[in-house]
């Protein structure tokens, strides 16, 4: 389904620009800085210290989703996923600067308030991703709660809790310059509210997230994937059951194989999130350079019809399009065709719409899903749909009434046929059977020695053969079927033969299907019976027949005025022909069959 | 000689029967259409067909057809192809394949003395056969600096018989010459004209007619 995007107006556009620009370098700067402190911690007894592998997976996991967030926030300012994702990273990578001992004290005690947004964060990518906006107001309403909780809870806990009394302080057990009230009992509750918090928000997000990959893709957007979504839902439990542990265990011990596999885990889990949109982001740069090119192919007119604009788009050379139109209650293609979509083997059928109404079909060989293809094509389609659709809608009323004409034509011509044919098969056999009695009757009257009855009868045979020979000629007028019996080239020279215009004839001796040949032998018929053409004018007809077109050169000594040739001109229009008069004569080009 | 009818119209059929078998020709067999026709040539072999050129199932070339195929299949039977049409068009395409033992002849005058009969005789012994009537009206033609303004009386008479599918023997009796006589002429216009093909060949009909048709 591609739908309309409202256009910002460009002050807005241009404010959300400057403001995220903004936002993007700050958390650049700050990313910039954990890193370095992530990297230069003397970390001894971290889970990074544990092995390669929790260093990899803590410092790659977070790694990569700044590094994401970041070059979606700058590829997309206008959209919040990039902000989402580096933030995630920037809460993924917390607790270890907590535990960089020679760092200042009010970086390391703000540092458990940034642990309890991860989940909200996980939340809004997992159920908004990669919508601009969530389309579902119950998820929407529920990462707004989300945040309020983390913010409230994590307010709490930076002034509430205090790691001096706190006898199973991990790492950092330093007094916090921020704390409103110490008291040893008030700091162990703070710690175990903030890892209900997160318990239960991950709770939500799974329970929300699973309904999301099982609902159907909906309106105006693109479907979740489970590529990122799985990997989400382990995350989320990952999350939940370490802080579950962590309520068990009372204290953060790295040496805890449980503990440290969670951290292991979790680590790969973001990192497959962040190459999962980081892909995203290398699909739509390639897709907004082949947008580029596009946008400036239909500049210069060299785009060519939407379906091959979509075939390079989607590098599927079988697309089709097909677009509806009301009035024909069909769809036709870009020729104005009519064309029925159907799907074969491999073949998917995706809706254009608008405003629910249908605007046409595409038919694709990809495996892409109808949102998915949305998304690929949408921007190219609404470049193109309008344009195309208006044209092939022409075209397809312009056949329409070719068609209808042509019909017209071949149904005079059939009745022309039976006339002739009734013409030569009744009147003229039966006058020949009528000469037939009269030389019987004749020879008889000799025999019998009537003189006066055999003069007679011999002059009324005479009669019937004048007659015979009126008919013939009636019959020819009537409809020439030489032309059907002997090919077109053959009638042209009987035409010759009978009008005893000077022709010469330079004809493939082929078929060409009756609507055509019947066209040409019409035009030359006008052309050698036309007015001031008469005995000895000299003409010349030439045909051609290359890839399904005959071309015919009609050259005359005589100009023929433009008003006698109406008719064998409209002839050629209704077969799809085209007449164009030349300084000698005339050019013509049909299609053949 | 026997001879097969194929014709449609029972009138013109029993027509052409009678004058047939006035003339003491045995009618062996009377279709009314292709098939029949094809098949009775096949199994009865006679020594010709005379053919409606319009027949039964579609009434449009079936004569052609047929004659094509006799000669193709049989080529010892003489197919005659009786038509109503003028254009020397249908002649050649009757004629084209195979001229020799092959007619074309107007409806018009069958019923009249012994065109038919006559016409029947001469493609049995070989000849061909083209309407007169068309080739007086192919003579008729004017053509710009006319090469058959070059030509005798007797020469235009000579080459208008040729057309008409007459050997020189026949030919020479229709005027009363020698063959040799004929002979000279027939190669005399063959030179003025410029005409391709031998004169004493079967196909010199064609050639004739190909000339006065251009």
């Amino acid at each position: 389904m591609i739908v309309d995007a409202s256009p910002l107006t460009s002050v807005t556009a241009q404010r959300l620009r400057l403001s995220m620009s903004a936002a993007v370098a700050l958390v650049g700067v700050a990313c910039l800085y954990w890193v370095g402190l992530a990297a230069l911690d003397s970390l001894d007894s971290t889970f990074v210290a544990q092995s390669m592998w929790h260093m990899a997976a803590v410092q790659i996991g977070g790694g990569v989703l700044l590094l994401v967030g970041l070059t979606f926030s700058i590829v997309h300012p206008n959209r919040v996923s990039g902000l989402v994702v580096a933030g995630l990273g920037l809460t993924w990578l917390a607790p270890e600067v907590a535990g960089w001992v020679g760092g200042p004290q009010w970086i390391r005690s703000a540092v458990p308030a940034l642990g309890v947004m991860f989940v909200p964060l996980v939340l809004h990518l997992g159920l908004a991703y990669p919508n601009k906006k969530t389309n579902n107001r119950l998820n929407r309403r529920l990462i707004a709660l989300a945040y309020a909780v983390g913010i409230m809870v994590a307010v709490a806990v930076v002034l509430l809790y205090e790691p001096l009394l706190d006898l199973h302080c991990w790492r950092n057990c330093s007094s916090s310059p921020y704390v409103l009230v110490a008291d040893p009992g008030l700091s162990r509750a703070m710690i175990r509210v903030s890892m209900w918090t997160v318990v239960g928000l991950s709770a939500v997000f799974i329970a929300r997230a699973l309904a999301r990959g099982f609902s159907k893709p909906s309106r105006g957007g693109g479907g979740a994937s489970w590529w990122l979504l799985g990997p989400m839902v382990a995350l989320a439990v990952t999350n939940g059951a370490h802080c579950l542990l962590m309520l068990d265990r009372r204290r953060v011990d790295p040496s805890d194989p449980m503990l440290a596999g969670l951290v292991l885990l979790g680590g790969a889990l973001l990192t497959v999130v962040g190459l999962r949109i980081g892909w995203d982001l290398v699909r739509d740069v390639r897709r907004r350079h082949r947008l580029t090119d596009l946008v400036s192919d239909l500049e210069t007119g060299a785009s060519g019809p939407l379906a091959s604009v979509l075939a390079n788009l989607l590098r599927d050379p079988s697309v089709e399009v097909a677009y509806w139109i009301p009035s024909l209650q069909r769809h036709i293609d870009w020729r104005g065709s009519g064309v029925i979509p159907s799907t074969g083997p491999g073949r998917a059928i995706a809706t254009i719409e608008r405003a629910g109404a249908e605007l046409g079909k595409v038919i694709h060989g990809s495996r892409l899903s109808a949102d998915d293809l949305e998304q690929e094509i949408g921007a190219a389609a609404r470049l193109a749909v309008d344009n195309e659709r208006l044209r092939a809608e022409l075209l397809a009323q312009a056949n329409e009434i070719r068609a209808s004409q042509e019909r017209i034509v071949a149904s005079g011509d059939a009745a022309r046929r039976r006339l002739e044919r009734d013409l030569h098969d009744g009147a003229q056999q039966s006058l020949l059977a009528l000469s037939y009695k009269l030389r019987i009757a004749e020879s008889e009257s000799r025999r019998a020695k009537a003189d006066n009855w055999e003069s007679a009868l011999r002059e009324a045979t005479g009669e019937v053969l004048m007659t015979i020979e009126e008919v013939r000629r009636m019959a020819h007028g009537i409809f020439p079927s030489i032309l059907v019996d002997a090919g077109l080239a053959r009638a042209l020279e009987s035409l010759k033969e009978e009008s005893g215009v000077q022709m010469e004839i330079e004809f493939p001796d082929q078929e060409f299907g009756v609507a055509t040949s019947m066209a040409i032998y019409q035009l030359v018929a006008t052309v050698v019976r036309a007015p001031g053409i008469g005995e000895g004018a000299q003409t010349s007809i030439t045909g051609q027949a290359a890839d399904g077109r005959l071309i015919v050169d009609v050259t005359v000594d005589t100009p023929v005025a433009p008003p006698v040739l109406v008719h064998a001109v409209d002839r050629i229009g209704a077969v799809g022909g085209t007449v164009v008069s030349t300084k000698t004569g005339m050019h013509v080009e049909l299609p053949c069959g | 000689m026997r001879v097969v009818v194929a014709e449609d119209v029972m009138l013109t059929r029993e027509g052409i029967v009678h004058v047939l078998e006035e003339a003491g020709i045995e009618v062996i067999a009377e279709v009314t259409d292709l098939h029949g026709l094809l098949r009775t040539v096949h199994t009865r072999v006679p020594d010709a067909a005379v053919v409606d050129i319009r027949m039964p199932p579609t009434h449009t070339d079936e004569g052609i057809v047929a004659a094509r195929q006799i000669k193709e299949s049989v080529p010892g039977v003489a197919v005659l192809v009786l038509s109503q049409f003028l254009d020397s068009g249908y002649a050649m395409e009757v004629l084209e394949g195979h001229p020799e033992g092959t007619g074309y002849l107007l409806k018009d005058r069958i019923f009249d003395g012994a065109i038919l009969v006559d016409a029947l005789r001469r493609i049995v012994e070989g000849e061909t056969v083209v309407d007169p009537t068309i080739v007086t009206r192919l003579l008729g033609r004017r053509r710009p600096q006319d090469p058959l303004e070059s030509l005798t009386p007797r020469e235009r008479e000579v080459l208008s018989l040729v057309a008409e599918g007459l050997s020189n023997r026949g030919i020479a009796e229709r005027l009363a010459v020698t063959e040799r006589t004929v002979e000279a002429h027939v190669t005399a216009v063959f030179l003025k004209l410029g005409l391709d093909g031998s004169p004493q060949s079967h196909r010199r009909v064609l050639a004739a007619l190909s000339y006065l048709r251009s």
